[in-house]
């Protein structure tokens, strides 16, 4: 009897919690369930290959593999350039929605959309056209090149490309919050005496700052796993244009399936890292004002 | 510091949002600028902080014309309708901005800092960020923001219009109070008449671009300079009518001992629907039987609308007594009753006449 009413009122207490919990949207496990096989099936079973086929090597093999100068060569170039790049492109993919966010203009509806258009050229088409502006005998490629400047087969050739195919990401994350920045806050600076610099790195900056490391994330990524344009600009020679992922296809043209995952794996640790270093870093910025470390500074502010 | 606006214009494309507007505030005074939206008030707010620049005129401040001196330099503290306040730093951070900008002294900086802290009631909020506060407490903390630098001048921007109700009245009241406590020249613009009576010493009224009255709270209210400001401050029935030989008509209304003209003139009658009275008997020309058709108990007071008998058109109005009075009246919805007008203001075609009351 006394079990019995036990047992009701758990069921009770059950429905319950199950009447406050309930959401508008129904189906969390569902979806859940459908987002991990998913994500299961396109990106990590495929990319956890790379690890069990590497796994097949010998350490010892591995090593040298991964440590040839060519490689080593090839890896400085992929990661400065994705890293230089991505600066790059924080700052003038700032100004550039900056400009489209805060003016009014003609055709800013058109420069609005060419933004996009890194993302939709085919990256080989992408890869021609630089290669015929900036080469020997193109328009920008020539002047530079008399004053010994060399953009197209060159390092600074593989910059370019990484920078181009980088930008809309920079612009895309950073213009919806900045549309959402009022004058307001600006004209509030203005009206406490900040000149515009001062309102430029303290008030508008840390209030992009989470956008902004975002877009320097994907321009980061983005210009690490770019192929197709950096081959056409870049000329391709080991040990001083060659990056990565041209390694990577050169050692599978000679059928060294080995030796090819072994640099992959090598590129899926480290850009691994610095998406999880740059995501750390966002984060701590978004939560930056209520951490611990932050409330003793206050506090040691107020105190003088 | 005393503020002189003069002459000042200014247009957004082809429209006038300014029309060669003088106002004075006088030195310490509280002055609220009055206006149903698109009347310019904003605008000359932002004209006075420097935000805008007037196409022409003078703004000054004391004896200096600042027209020509940039926001940052004019001293002025401003307070916008949305706080604006900057989402990543703490309430501290945001009083202590302005401070920081003027390169004060830690000790001075922290020491300011507290003392806005108490005087805003914020004790326990500085290590908050604005996003963790109450819309009241937002507000509290823009004005504190404003107020830290000293400034010559605070300008608020509908300081009260994105709280509620009740929030509302509390923070008016509790700027008057601290201004009682400062006074440092305020100037604020309100949509709310009510707010501006409550709060100002002084009352600008804006319409169009250009000044309709301005004078003291109890000065506008008894004595509208125009039909306009007659018709925005207070809840005013507006009858259409005329005045002849006799006297002047309207809905079923005849004032003898007011107005004639020999040539009839058309006209209309403002009354205040606290001016007018029930009664149950017919006692003189002033009152008008009719029907009450609606009564709604607010509070306090009974809002109900009249409809005169003897009207051509199907004109109601609307009176408002107090809720005793209703009671013992014995007054219903649908009884037949007289109203009786108290007071009217009556303004023909052209020119107008005073108040009159009976």
């Amino acid at each position: 009897m006394n079990m019995e009413r036990t047992a009701q009122m758990t069921a009770a207490k059950i429905t319950v919690c199950q009447r406050t919990h309930r959401n508008p949207l129904p189906g969390f496990k569902l979806s859940l369930g459908y987002c991990l096989a998913y994500l299961g099936l396109l990106v990590l079973i495929p990319l956890s290959t790379i690890v069990f086929e590497t796994a097949a090597m010998e350490w010892r093999d591995f090593i040298a593999v991964v440590t040839a100068p060519r490689a080593v060569a090839a890896y400085g170039l992929s990661f400065l350039g994705a890293l230089l790049a991505a600066t790059i492109n924080c700052i003038f993919g700032l100004m550039l929605a900056w400009v489209l966010v805060r003016y009014n203009f003609f055709a800013k509806k058109l420069i609005d959309a060419i933004i996009d258009l890194p993302f939709a050229v085919p990256t080989a088409v992408a890869g021609i056209a630089l290669t015929a502006v900036w080469g020997p005998n193109g328009p920008l490629g020539e002047p530079l090149g008399r004053a010994g400047i060399l953009v197209a087969y060159a390092r600074l050739g593989v910059l370019v490309a990484m920078v181009f195919v980088g930008l809309p990401f920079v612009v895309r994350t950073v213009q919806p919050v900045l549309e959402g920045l009022s004058v307001d806050v600006e004209e509030a600076a203005a009206t406490l005496g900040a000149g515009r610099v001062r309102t430029f790195f303290k008030v508008i900056l840390p209030h992009l700052a989470p956008a902004l490391f975002t877009g320097f994330a994907l321009s980061f990524a983005r210009a690490l796993g770019e192929y197709g344009s950096i081959v056409f600009i870049s000329g391709n020679m080991p040990h001083r244009t060659e990056i990565v992922p041209l390694l990577i296809m050169t050692k599978l043209e000679q059928f060294d399936y080995r030796g090819a995952t072994a640099l992959a794996l090598v590129m899926l640790l480290a850009s691994f890292t610095v998406l999880f270093i740059v995501n750390s870093v966002q984060w701590k910025t978004k939560h930056r004002s209520v951490s611990f470390a932050n409330v003793l500074r206050v506090r040691s502010f107020l105190k003088g | 510091m005393k503020i002189d606006i003069r002459k000042v214009s200014k247009a957004f494309g082809y429209f006038p949002a300014l029309d060669a507007v003088d106002v004075t505030v006088p030195s310490g005074e509280l002055v609220a600028l009055l206006g149903p939206s698109g009347s310019g008030k904003t605008t000359l707010l932002r004209v006075i902080a420097g935000l805008e620049t007037p196409e022409t005129g003078h703004v000054i401040f004391g004896e200096t014309d600042v027209t020509d001196h940039p926001v940052r330099t004019r001293n002025v503290g401003f307070v916008f309708q949305h706080y604006a306040l900057f989402q990543h730093m703490t309430v501290a951070q945001n009083i202590a901005f302005g401070l920081r900008v003027r390169k004060a002294s830690r000790a001075e900086t922290a020491e300011r800092v507290a003392e806005l802290v108490s005087l805003m009631q914020l004790d326990g909020l500085e290590r908050r960020l604005p996003s963790e506060l109450s819309g009241g407490q937002r507000q509290r903390v823009a004005l504190a923001r404003a107020l830290a630098p000293n400034p010559k001048v605070l300008l608020l921007d509908e300081p009260f219009g994105a709280l509620d109700a009740r929030v509302r009245q509390d923070l008016r009241r509790w700027l008057r109070r601290l201004h009682n406590d400062i006074h440092v020249t305020t100037v604020f613009v309100t949509h709310d008449q009510e707010e501006a009576f409550e709060v100002a010493d002084r009352v600008v009224i804006l319409n169009n671009g250009r000044v309709e009255q301005s004078g003291a709270p109890d000065d506008i209210f008894d004595h509208p300079a125009n039909a306009f400001v007659m018709d925005f401050v207070g809840n005013v029935n507006v009858l259409d009518g005329m005045i002849d030989h006799r006297g002047s008509h309207f809905c079923g209304l005849t004032f003898k001992d007011t107005y004639k003209a020999d040539i009839p003139v058309v006209a209309k009658a403002y009354i205040r629907s606290g001016d007018i009275e029930y009664c149950r008997s017919h006692d003189d020309s002033q009152s008008t039987k009719g029907i009450i058709t609606y009564a709604r108990r607010v509070g306090p007071v009974v809002r109900t609308l009249f409809s005169p008998k003897d009207s051509s058109d199907a004109a109601s109005m609307e009176v408002e007594l107090s809720l005793d009075d209703w009671r013992s009246k014995n007054l219903k919805v649908g009884a037949e009753v007289n109203a009786k007008v108290k007071r009217v203001r009556i303004f023909p075609e052209r020119g107008e006449y005073d108040n009159i009351s009976f």
